[in-house]
């Protein structure tokens, strides 16, 4: 019966990321309510800076941790130290997993989180295993009979089951919520370590690199800016996206876009907001022309108020608004920037 | 307690750090003698999507089968993967011998195929097949993979993401299928020779990438799949000589027969993935709508953001 769930907990310089926390508190949950074991995959520099912030995380303690050494190996490209070096021996690591012999045998799942190291790693384990990958998962729910695991797709929410033998291969996205209703005790105070030994080369070689720098993020940036105007395909071409932006300067807001308005050249991809862009938790949100699928849903969850504009009354949207105003944006928003200039701001 | 890789304990020579072991494409492979580097076929993989011009956006979801309905629907290049097909156009005569266009789809794809000819690929093959409908991201990398396999592609570049299913799973799994180092997020891409060192003599792929918020620079022996994110400028549109040119450019529909693809491996049967339901976007809660003039709701939406505080800060 395979019941047990896997964890790759990801580290970085000072231990597990909160992404990985994440997915341990999923996999907990799901370790529960199918009564198998909870298994961590640490990749990473030592087992006890990362077992210090598991412990004071108060989150769950996984019963079995495997824990895989991934520097100061001889050989591979990590050495440098640099995270992104190390980001990159995710195919190596999967080796290191597929190397046990309960996988495909007694593991229901692999939970990684979402970041490209993960990405490879869980491609290496599909490609070998059979098994089935699920990208960008923000749920997981039991359906009764097995395991779904909801993603943004088709402008709604796709309920994936993977029903082989293989264990599904799930990358969480920060903030995926665990199943209901189940609660699992803390069984053990200190989880079994096994030291598990990197392979020694992969084939095909591998990923160098040369340098790597933390990525600038432009000042007063989309992420943090406590008010958001966003544009959509319903600016209906560059004169009326001009006019969103426009009002975004008179009132000072940052300029967000979805993947449509991108798609169009009307704005650049850095501002794109949804599964595949930014994510922001603004104050508010105006919403300016944009239906509202769940790929760019997913990217303003966190916004507290959101104010949305649009032609069509039926748009998903106004599910999601707090205020909605149904009508023109070629009309409302000069209004909007002739009041605004007007004094109300 | 130690479980060990299971691979016997032969001693491996140790490497310095940083260096990996080049593995020659061909039989033999190139010596570390001047020989004349082996020629580089490049396929760059374009995917059909549903086009956002001309669909707004909106995806067509099989009812029965649960995935994305590409035929009859207007179909354009996939956006990141033409991004790609620039970048290793532009490789051609600088290291790049060879552009081969690969898609997988119906096969009125075949428009959206042949404008990657137009933008420079010297040839186009569309795997379309009856058998392939429904692949989930494993299945297309099969696929995909058996294409690559048959045109003997020793660079492999394509968009890290597509813009209808996103779920940025096939290039990674196309990676691990065929054994390749795999260069994510590139955004600008350069061939070389060899680094002088154990990387190889043999050709060189160098890219900038931004992976996991961090710039970088990456290199990769050669065969290696790159991944490359859609840039902040509109892609090349092809040109007149461009589609004039396309017309005498070899073009094929391959079939999964062709490709040796058994049906087990391929479609709905070799998708480990099975969507179960396609729930519409929860109406989580009902706005409250301002009526009234431009202005007056113009006033309230005001209204509102003063009321939040949010007005006048951030300048």
């Amino acid at each position: 019966m395979a019941d047990d769930i896997w964890v790759y907990v990801e580290t970085d310089h000072a231990g597990p990321t909160g992404a990985a926390l994440g997915a341990l508190a999923v996999g907990a949950a799901m370790a529960a309510r199918a009564g198998g074991k909870l298994c961590a995959w640490v990749f990473g520099p030592d087992w006890e800076t990362t077992w210090k912030i598991i412990e004071t995380s108060g989150g769950p303690v996984p019963d079995l941790v495997y824990h895989c050494r991934l520097r100061s190996t001889a050989g591979f490209t990590g050495d440098r130290g640099d995270p992104l070096s190390d980001a990159l021996l995710g195919r190596r690591a999967a080796a290191a997993m597929l190397s046990q012999p309960e996988v495909g045998r007694s593991v229901e799942a692999v939970l990684f989180p979402s970041v490209q190291m993960a990405v490879d790693t869980a491609a290496g384990l599909a490609a070998a295993l059979g098994a089935g990958v699920v990208s960008h998962c923000r749920a997981v729910e039991w359906s009764g009979q097995e395991w779904l695991y909801l993603v943004p797709a088709f402008g709604g929410l796709a309920a994936i089951a993977c029903p082989g033998r293989s264990p599904a291969l799930v990358l969480l996205v920060p903030g995926a919520t665990a199943p209901l209703g189940a609660v699992r005790s803390q069984p053990v105070d200190r989880p079994e370590i096994v030291e598990v030994e990197p392979p020694p080369v992969m084939g095909g070689g591998s990923v160098i690199v040369a340098e790597s720098e933390e990525a600038e993020r432009p000042a007063g940036g989309l992420e943090t800016a406590r008010l958001v105007v966003a544009g959509g395909m319903g600016a209906g071409d560059a004169e009326g996206w001009r006019l969103i932006a426009d009002f975004a300067s008179t009132v000072g807001a940052a300029l967000g876009a979805t993947r449509p308005a991108v798609d169009e050249g009307w704005a650049p991809a850095e501002i794109m907001i949804g599964q595949s862009g930014k994510r922001i938790g603004p104050v508010a949100l105006v919403s300016i022309g944009i239906s509202g699928d769940l790929q760019h849903l997913v990217g303003v969850s966190e916004a507290t108020t959101v104010i949305a504009i649009n032609s069509d009354p039926d748009a998903p949207i106004f599910g999601r608004a707090d205020y909605g105003v149904i009508g023109d944006l070629r009309q409302v928003v000069p209004a909007l920037i002739r009041r605004a200039k007007g004094g109300n701001g | 307690m130690s479980c060990g890789w299971s691979s016997p304990a032969r001693p491996r020579p140790e490497r310095p750090a940083g260096t990996h072991v080049w593995r020659p494409p061909g039989p033999g492979g190139p010596s570390k003698e001047d020989r004349p580097l082996d020629p580089v076929t490049a396929v760059v993989l374009v995917k059909p999507v549903p086009d956002p011009r001309k669909s707004r956006g909106s995806v067509v979801i099989d009812p029965e089968k649960k995935t994305v309905r590409r035929q009859g629907v207007p179909l354009a290049l996939n956006l990141a993967d033409r991004y790609a097909l620039e970048a290793i156009v532009a490789l051609k005569g600088r290291g790049v011998t060879r552009v081969v266009a690969l898609a997988m789809g119906p096969p009125d794809a075949e428009g959206a195929v042949r404008e990657a000819l137009a933008l420079g690929a010297d040839e186009a093959y569309l795997l379309s097949d009856r058998a392939l409908a429904g692949s989930d991201a494993l299945a297309t990398a099969r696929v995909l993979a058996a294409g690559c396999r048959r045109i003997g592609a020793s660079l492999i570049a394509m968009g890290a993401e597509s813009s209808d299913a996103g779920t940025g799973l096939v290039g990674p799994l196309l990676a691990a299928i065929l054994g390749l180092p795999h260069v994510p997020h590139c955004r600008s891409v350069f061939m070389g020779g060899s680094r002088g060192d154990e990387a190889g003599t043999g050709p060189l792929v160098a890219a900038e990438a931004r992976v996991d918020g961090r710039a970088a620079k990456l290199t990769a022996g050669l065969p290696a799949l790159l991944t490359f994110d859609r840039l902040d400028r509109p892609p090349k549109s092809p040109g007149f000589a461009g589609v004039v040119a396309a017309r005498s450019k070899p073009f094929a529909v391959w079939s999964a027969a062709q490709l040796g693809l058994t049906a087990g491996e391929v479609g709905l049967a070799g998708s480990p993935t099975v969507v179960r339901e396609v729930r519409p976007a929860t109406v989580a809660k009902r706005a409250v709508i301002f009526e009234g003039d431009p202005d007056a709701v113009a006033a309230r939406v005001l209204a509102v953001l003063a009321e939040k505080g949010v007005l006048g800060d951030g300048r």
